[in-house]
């Protein structure tokens, strides 16, 4: 999971003049003719990635420069999510879902000429789990056979890959994975050409990469100024049709005055009514909830978890505190992902304590037996826009279960993560998952598998929730080849965790965006929070 | 000069020994897996004793290596070599700001005292002294950026792609309170000079008023003035962060500002050392400028 960077919530009515600018300057109105006009520079919000070495992506300000610069062996739909063939035509599974065949295209090259076959991914697959590189991503790639001994060093090559012939790449799983290739499309997955090249990039591979995506570094990376793009001519897919996308870095999101531009949550209205049609609302795959520590305290009390999650007003909170964006969560697995179930008409879905009610909320917390009298801890960390709906849900604990409560906001935010991993981790903490590639799999075995156990196992299930039962039917679900019955399994280990409430659901994350759609055409958010540049044309010829 | 250095690398290391292991930082909301966690760890001594890290990062600094970002994994040097000539560069814009404008007004403010333009000057000074600097800087960017935006003097908000035009606002924003303080020392100085004997003497010989205002009173006064921009130069080049922030300047106040909150220790202590020798060369300038201001000095 990306570290998911907001921005500190401050001065903005600045910001409702960011597109206002754009249009000025671009003399305004949509084209009529619908033509595509080639050329243009899309200029991006950004803020500084520590790299852009594919092979360590793991944030969000630098998995969104990747997914132009690169195309693994599949990729996602911009509108979907869904996987579709990229690199790879084609690939076969074999029956208990451990060997994977992927039949590469002939056509796919690097920008440098180079050709992006079976080799440069037994390259770029080895690298990102070699010990020398140290990725903190290359855990995706845990299921491959070998994958250890990369980690200590013991192999420079991952053994459970092999470059059959140029256009067959064959990976062997230690474990089954039904779900495996949905996981290819991450970018620590990317190709990689020779190594002279890597080693001969200036000033380093990190800031002037070679990919083999719709676009191509223009230039080396100019650090806390621009990441500029333009398009890969060598490309073996529709060539985009902007000249240059600079991906701007700002400091501060209020003076951002690009063509696509974050603002903060408790914002939206304001932006959104200063910039009618100049803004992109959509639901994204990530989830916002509190995580207790179901091994400490009241936390421990299945009846209290349950209480809190019910006695919690979701739609009130985001109505006063995001603008009314944030949907109400029903469930772990969030809309847009395969296996997600949509709330019946009452509005309850898969999880049965996610409603808001009083009542029962009260009565599950009497019979909890949890003191009132011992204030509550509700932690967060500071400064990143989490006081007020932290607040909020403070709030109604007291009114709805006539608990005392504490707040505490942590800095920095390591601190934060360390508390809450922890085992003095207790009471309701702040939480956020997105997701790495569309399944299911990357919300519940992450998050609630007793081999991710944030202390046991250095993994991020900081609930310490420990059922076999879930374990088993992760097991299950991976090991079925079945996609109907695989998304089954792990609807029904969804389930399971809801009946124990090891975490409180709170919202489906809604993202909203500026974005300078009089300007541009086929600009659009992916379900990755990302500007769809590779798409995006000019809709009359700048001025 | 070495003294000092050393004091300062100690201190800063005993901090943020205390502050905990970089390490958490990396990884973001999620939990670094164990394997990667202790190559990293290895990697950077991050497990060594306080004592045994400090001797190991002075003998490379003897060698003139400050190490590599555990977070950017680039040599620290270079971080510091892509931000240092930006913010310098705006340092030297804003001094210039400051130099000029502050002697201007403290000169005009001290030889017409009490008159129209003394009080205008006061009272402008105690306003921009009040200003916040990251205010000023949003209310530029309002007036040059979005309100006069389809005039000839429209002024980029952001970045360094425009040129010198792009070094406008942040160097008004930066000098901004430092210029105002040079009005104010110029004008008190010149005040107190004005009211020496000599200055007396020189008008009661005939000489003209420009030559007494120029030649003999304020020569004299820029001894604490001097001193003052030279200080200020100091913490111009570091203490930008805010300015830098609001205008996206890739100068490395911002770089040091995030260093000390992810706890990129090397970045800290790196720039740290180069911001110290900073300092210090432009303390020695200030000190070889005062022979020439005020010859007596020399022949101590």
């Amino acid at each position: 999971m990306d570290a998911l960077k907001q921005s500190t919530p401050v001065r903005v009515f600045l910001l409702l003049f960011a597109v206002a600018i754009f249009t000025a300057a671009c003399g305004g109105g949509g084209g009529t003719s619908g033509e595509r006009i080639k050329g243009g520079t899309i200029r991006v919000e950004e803020s500084e990635p520590d790299s852009l070495d594919a092979n360590t992506a793991d944030d969000s300000e630098q998995i969104v420069i990747e997914h132009q610069l690169y195309r693994g062996l599949v990729d996602y739909n911009n509108t979907t999510a869904k996987v579709q063939p990229a690199v790879a035509e084609k690939w076969d599974v074999n029956a208990n879902a451990t060997e994977f065949t992927f039949h590469l295209r002939k056509s796919a090259v690097f920008s440098n000429g180079e050709p992006c076959d079976a080799q440069a991914f037994v390259r770029g697959w080895s690298r990102a789990t070699s010990k020398a590189l140290a990725s903190p991503v290359a855990y995706h790639a845990a299921g491959i056979k070998g994958f250890a001994d990369q980690q200590s060093g013991k192999t420079t090559t991952l053994s459970g890959i092999e470059a059959v012939d140029a256009t067959t790449f064959k990976v062997t799983l230690a474990a089954p994975d039904g779900d495996f290739v949905v996981r290819t499309g991450h970018p620590v997955f990317s190709p990689a050409p020779k190594e002279e090249t890597i080693a001969g990039q200036k000033p380093s591979w990190a800031e002037n990469p070679i990919g083999n995506g719709p676009f191509m570094m223009k230039e080396a990376q100019k650090h806390n100024q621009v990441i500029s793009l333009v398009p890969n001519l060598k490309y073996y897919g529709a060539k985009p049709f902007a000249a240059e996308v600079d991906y701007k870095i700002i400091a501060d999101f209020d003076t951002a005055y690009t063509d696509f531009t974050r603002i903060p949550p408790e914002k939206f209205k304001e932006a959104k009514a200063a910039n009618p049609g100049k803004y992109i609302i959509r639901p994204t795959a990530g989830i916002n909830y509190i995580s207790l520590n179901i091994l400490n305290g009241a936390d421990k009390n299945a009846d209290f978890r349950k209480a809190a999650s019910l006695a919690v007003d979701r739609q009130a909170i985001s109505n006063a505190a995001f603008s009314g964006l944030n949907v109400p969560a029903t469930g772990i697995i969030p809309p847009a992902l395969p296996g997600y179930r949509k709330p019946d008409a009452s509005g309850v879905g898969p999880c049965k304590f996610c409603r808001y009610d009083p009542t029962q909320a009260k009565q599950l917390f009497t019979s909890s037996g949890v003191s009132k009298t011992t204030p509550i801890l509700l932690s967060f960390n500071g400064g990143a826009g989490h006081e007020i709906w932290m607040q909020a849900v403070a709030k109604q604990l007291e009114t709805n279960l006539g608990v005392k409560t504490k707040l505490e906001a942590f800095q920095p935010f390591s601190k934060f993560i360390t508390f809450r991993n922890g085992a003095a981790a207790n009471g309701l903490m702040r939480n956020a998952w997105g997701m790495d590639y569309p399944t299911p799999d990357n919300f519940l075995y992450p998050l609630f598998d007793s081999r991710s156990d944030s202390i046991k196992a250095g993994g991020d299930n900081s609930t310490h929730y420990n059922n076999p039962a879930f374990d088993k039917l992760i097991d299950q679900a991976r090991a079925e080849t079945d996609t109907a019955k695989r998304l089954k399994n792990y609807q029904d280990a969804e389930d399971l965790v809801l009946a124990d409430m090891p975490v409180i659901p709170m919202w489906w994350r809604t993202q909203f965006r500026l974005a300078a759609l009089d300007k541009w055409g086929g600009l659009a958010m992916n379900a990755f929070e990302e500007p769809t540049v590779e798409t995006a044309f000019l809709k009359k010829a700048s001025t | 000069m070495i003294p000092v250095v050393f004091g300062a690398t100690l201190i800063l290391f005993v901090m943020l020994f205390a502050l905990g292991n970089p390490i958490d930082s990396i990884g973001g909301e999620r939990n670094l897996d164990r394997s990667v966690r202790q190559t990293i760890i290895d990697k950077y001594h991050l497990d060594d004793s306080l004592p045994k890290q400090y001797i190991s990062y002075m003998g490379n600094l003897a060698k003139g290596d400050l190490g590599e970002s555990i977070l950017q994994r680039r040599p620290v040097k270079r971080i510091l070599g892509d931000g240092m000539p930006w913010s310098l560069k705006l340092a030297l814009t804003a001094i210039a700001i400051e130099t000029f404008f502050g002697i201007v007004a403290g000169v005009i403010s001290a030889v017409r005292r009490y008159s129209f333009l003394d009080v205008f000057t006061t009272i402008g000074t105690s306003v921009l002294v009040a200003i916040p600097v990251f205010w000023l800087g949003l209310m530029l960017q309002l007036l040059f950026g979005v309100f006069l935006r389809n005039t000839f003097i429209h002024l980029p908000v952001s970045g360094v792609d425009a040129g010198w035009r792009s070094f406008i606002l942040p160097a008004l924003t930066l000098a901004s309170v430092f210029t105002a303080i040079t009005a104010r020392l110029t004008r008190t100085t010149m005040l107190e000079v004005m009211r020496q004997d000599y200055i007396r003497t020189a008008a009661a010989k005939g000489l003209p008023e420009r030559t007494i205002v120029y030649k003999h009173a304020l020569r004299n006064a820029m001894i604490p003035v001097i001193t003052n921009i030279g200080l200020d130069f100091g913490s111009l080049i570091g203490g930008a962060i805010l300015t830098e922030t609001v205008f996206s300047w890739p100068g490395i106040g911002r770089e040091l500002a995030l260093a000390v909150l992810r706890k990129d220790n090397p970045i800290v202590i790196g720039g740290t050392i180069i911001l110290i020798m900073a300092f210090l060369l432009v303390n020695l300038l200030v000190d070889i400028s005062y022979g020439f201001l005020d010859p007596r000095i020399r022949y101590d």
